[in-house]
């Protein structure tokens, strides 16, 4: 593959868009890779994670290193900050600032520490230290690089870095603990000590993912200017292409170790050599929404008009009715004060449709599912599940209803008992509504695996053993092993690389075409809901903002929320 | 925290404390009881009176002084009304006050215990450091295998080794005596051994935990030495969960004591229990019983108070919903 012509990619190519950060553009290398391979080695076998690899990073610049999970993105990052596990092997060559650190010794690596730095926000609470407060570990940072400064210098240092990457009220949040703050604070935070470090180079490992759309905007946005402030190179690895497009001046593609394709940015992904760049970019949902949606002629029609001729969707029928439901929450240690989680929602699901629920984390969507799946009783209105009030029933006429409906969930490796097999996962709903003998079980499993289209042979395996993609389908199988005439499904994508998630997003249309079951799809991303919603409901601190037919609310927003939210997404 | 909330809080951990009193100071009553016993014949023994073991007078004149003739029932709530007043019985063998009894051999044992519970937590934090120190395999190796030898070499023999070594080979230390502080060396390094192995195995494995957290890596890559990383967000974190152990390893150093003061003879609580088991002691038994159980659930309460102040994400203050 081309990972050979490394040259192409020097800085010389941003000349062209050369809009942002100025005089450093081109600068001298500040990374130099060289025929980069690297190798776990384990008991069993050998696992090449990077496979001869060739590029330079130059002072100044934002490259993008973009690749699906197994790709060897990350095996890089860790190569770059030294922090590669004992069992693996480097072979060929790489540089930080002219130096060669290929077989670096741990006090060598402590010399660039600091200048080189990962910014890991994925999961910010876990990057953390949970029993210190958050100014107290920012501190330690600032003295760690200049020791020369008092306590009281260090600590005025961090309210000003706290302020600079916009955290509110740095005073108070300096004597915070991490579980005290919100997740888009921690990452401020975390930026926070990326910048105490006063790095050259940050390495920012899938920024964007796990994030509200709104709060991956802003951080990228504080980000992107503090880059450009203060000259820093940025390498941004991530999965989403429409984060790299937004944001980066050159793009390396990885797949499977090897680098595909590299160039500027732009160039890259308007003319795509390789075809993985264009199969990534077939699947990235951003891009869709811009194809499909917003020429609002051509994208959402025809798959409306399929879906119309397999299954009739009874016209009025509705599967879901949320009646004036609020949902009152009382705040822990008893001051009395209230939380609306919901407030006064009326909202319905039409049968045979797909019902959307976008909104932000906190915004109440999660309640919503909560209160129709009959876990948690609102504090007022009602909730009727297939005509039938489902938190008037109680027990076996209960249990009896939750055959109608069933949940997909978020993370399918924690949904799935990692030691129950394949067939068992799927059996277990099918033995605990009576379902059968053996024999019919047993074909009804294969009849489901089928479905979701996942090879026979993986009926033995167990959970631990799949992908994160045929998770999810056998987390489908299992929702679908009764025959539920709902599926509510809780950001069943969120967690899945783009090309896998546009593959189980095929299959759930797939579904509801052959079996016309309705969805209720909750989503923190409008770009994901785009090409499977029929209806969306926009929600916000509990309130529905905007309801509409989906060319309605992605082509004529009326809402500032929505159309914030739209704004949000990249790539558009 | 809510200063109500904690209020509320505690009064429920005393209740619960008040609780579990009771109910060792119950189960130690009906198993002495279920023993076969001879006591009115160990009490003249005790009294010089080995003559008048035969004497069906003498006997029943013992039964009626000891209450002995009440049925087992009917003792048991005299014995428990008196214990609730903070007398604890008189005991057979010395005919003394039991609390008073315990309370002139209390100081002997609790300087020995506390001196032993601190070298074992030096001891532990010293061997979870080195072992998450180190990165040489051998060395952690060696390290973290310390514990587990430890915890099964049996504490007597523990103690008769180091009185071999360094008071008949060596001749640095008393084998036995209770004055000076040179006699309190060789019963604290014997209790300590086995505390501070189990101690520090939990910390090895907290410490452990606690390194591969991404929290660790990030600051790995911001330049901390691993000495100063350690330090700063290791210890604390990864010693939580001995922290809870602690409770129930304090509890366990009575055991410790029994065998540290028989080995090393020194009349202390441990020794005076032992002897007390031996001789049907039955109130000395119960009084010492009681001892461990207040100490056992006082710690306990101990460590549930600060472990908010290491840990705050855990409050004391009911959830309410």
């Amino acid at each position: 593959m081309s990972g050979i012509d490394n040259d192409i990619i020097g800085g010389n190519n941003a000349i062209g868009n050369g809009n942002n950060s100025g005089a450093t553009i081109g600068g001298e290398p500040v990374i130099e890779v060289s025929h980069l391979s690297v190798t776990y080695h384990s008991a069993r076998r050998d696992v090449t994670a990077v496979d001869d690899v060739t590029f330079t990073v130059r002072r100044g610049d934002t490259v993008g290193i973009v690749g699906e999970s197994g790709s060897g993105k990350s095996t890089l990052v860790d190569t770059f900050l030294g922090i590669l596990p004992q069992n693996a092997d480097i072979t060929g060559s790489f540089s930080l600032f002219g130096e060669d650190f290929t077989h670096a010794a741990e006090h060598e690596w402590r010399r660039v520490r600091g200048r080189i730095l990962g910014f890991v926000p994925q999961d910010p609470r876990t990057n953390l230290d949970p029993t210190m407060t958050v100014g107290r570990q920012t501190e330690q940072i600032v003295r760690l690089r200049h020791p020369e400064r008092s306590r009281q210098e260090a600590r005025e240092r961090v309210v000003e870095l706290f302020t600079e990457v916009g955290i509110d009220r740095p005073e108070l949040r300096y004597r915070q603990y991490p579980h005290e703050l919100s997740g888009g604070l921690q990452q401020r935070v975390l930026i926070a000590q990326a910048l105490a470090s006063e790095p050259e180079i940050i390495v920012a490992d899938e920024p964007t993912s796990a994030l509200d759309v709104t709060v991956q905007k802003r951080i990228l946005d504080v980000l992107e200017s503090l880059v450009r402030k203060r000259g820093i190179t940025l390498v941004m690895i991530t999965h989403d292409l429409a984060v790299a497009s937004d944001r980066t001046r050159r793009l390396l593609v990885i797949h499977n170790g090897r680098l595909v394709e590299q160039g500027d940015t732009r160039q890259v992904l308007d003319h795509p050599k390789e075809s993985y760049t264009r199969h990534l970019l077939a699947c990235a949902p951003a891009f869709q929404v811009r194809d499909n949606v917003l020429d609002d002629e051509r994208g959402e029609h025809d798959g409306h008009e399929n879906r119309a001729e397999s299954v009739e969707p009874s016209d009025d029928g509705i599967a879901v009715n949320w009646n004036d439901v609020s949902k009152v929450y009382h705040e822990r240690g008893g001051r009395g004060e209230a939380f609306n989680a919901l407030d006064h929602v009326s909202l319905t699901a039409r049968t045979g449709r797909t019902l959307a629920i976008v909104g932000e984390s906190g915004s109440g969507k999660s309640t919503l599912l909560r209160l129709a799946l009959a876990l948690s009783a609102p504090t007022s209105g009602t909730v009727l599940v297939d005509g039938r009030n489902i938190h008037e029933l109680h027990g076996r006429a209960l249990r009896a209803e939750r055959r109608n409906f069933q949940l997909v969930q978020q993370n399918p490796f924690d949904s799935l008992d990692p030691n129950y097999t394949v067939r068992k996962v799927i059996d277990e709903p099918l033995r605990s509504f009576g379902y059968g003998n053996r024999r019919r079980r047993s074909q009804r499993i294969a009849e489901l695996l089928d479905r979701v289209s996942l090879p026979a042979r993986l009926l033995d395996a167990k959970g631990s053993e799949l992908s994160g993609g045929q998770c999810q389908r056998v987390a489908i199988a299992r929702a679908l092993a009764i025959s539920p005439k709902i599926l509510f499904l809780d950001e069943p994508v969120s967690a899945l690389d783009v090309s896998v998630q546009s593959q189980i997003l095929d299959l759930l249309k797939d579904l509801q075409e052959s079996l016309g079951v309705t969805y209720v799809f909750v989503s923190h991303d409008l770009a994901v809901v785009a090409g499977l919603a029929d209806d969306i409901a926009v929600l916000e601190h509990g309130s529905i903002v905007e309801h509409g037919s989906v060319e309605d609310v992605f082509g004529h927003p009326r809402n500032a929320y929505t159309k914030k939210l739209l704004d949000a997404i990249p790539g558009r | 925290m809510n200063p109500k909330g904690y209020a509320v809080y505690l009064a429920k951990r005393i209740g619960q404390a008040v609780l579990v009193l009771w109910a060792a100071y119950t189960v130690t009553y009906v198993i002495l009881n279920l023993l076969p016993k001879n006591v009115e014949q160990s009490i003249l023994v005790a009294r010089g009176m080995q003559e008048a073991v035969g004497d069906p007078n003498a006997i029943a004149q013992v039964r009626a002084e000891f209450g002995l003739n009440e049925s087992p029932v009917r003792h048991y709530f005299s014995v428990l009304f008196a214990a609730l007043h903070g007398d604890l019985g008189t005991s057979y063998q010395y005919g003394s006050n039991v609390a008073s009894l315990i309370a002139t051999r209390l100081g002997m044992t609790i300087s020995v215990s506390l001196l032993a519970v601190l070298l074992a937590v030096v001891v532990a934090f010293a061997l979870a450091f080195a072992a998450s120190y180190f990165r040489q395999k051998t060395i952690r190796a060696i390290l973290q295998s310390l514990p587990t030898l430890s915890v099964s070499v049996p504490t007597f023999w523990i103690g008769l080794l180091l009185m071999q070594v360094f008071s008949f080979w060596l001749g640095l230390l008393p084998s036995i005596g209770q004055t000076g502080w040179k006699t309190m060396v060789l019963p604290v390094v014997t209790m300590a051994i086995p505390v501070s192995a189990m101690l520090s195995k939990l910390l090895m494995d907290g410490f452990d935990t606690v390194m591969r957290e991404p929290f660790i890596v990030a600051a790995k890559a911001h330049g901390f030495s691993r000495r100063s990383i350690i330090v700063s967000h290791v210890i604390k974190n990864g010693s939580l969960p001995a922290l809870t152990m602690l409770g129930l390893i304090v509890g366990g150093t009575v055991n410790g004591a029994i065998v540290a003061e028989t080995v090393f003879s020194r009349q202390g609580v441990g020794l005076l229990i032992q002897q007390a088991v031996q001789n049907q002691d039955f109130p000395v038994v119960q009084g010492v019983v009681l001892l461990a159980a207040a100490a056992f659930v006082v710690v306990n309460l101990v460590v549930d108070l600060i472990y908010p102040l290491l840990d705050p994400r855990i409050s004391h203050t009911a959830k309410e919903v």
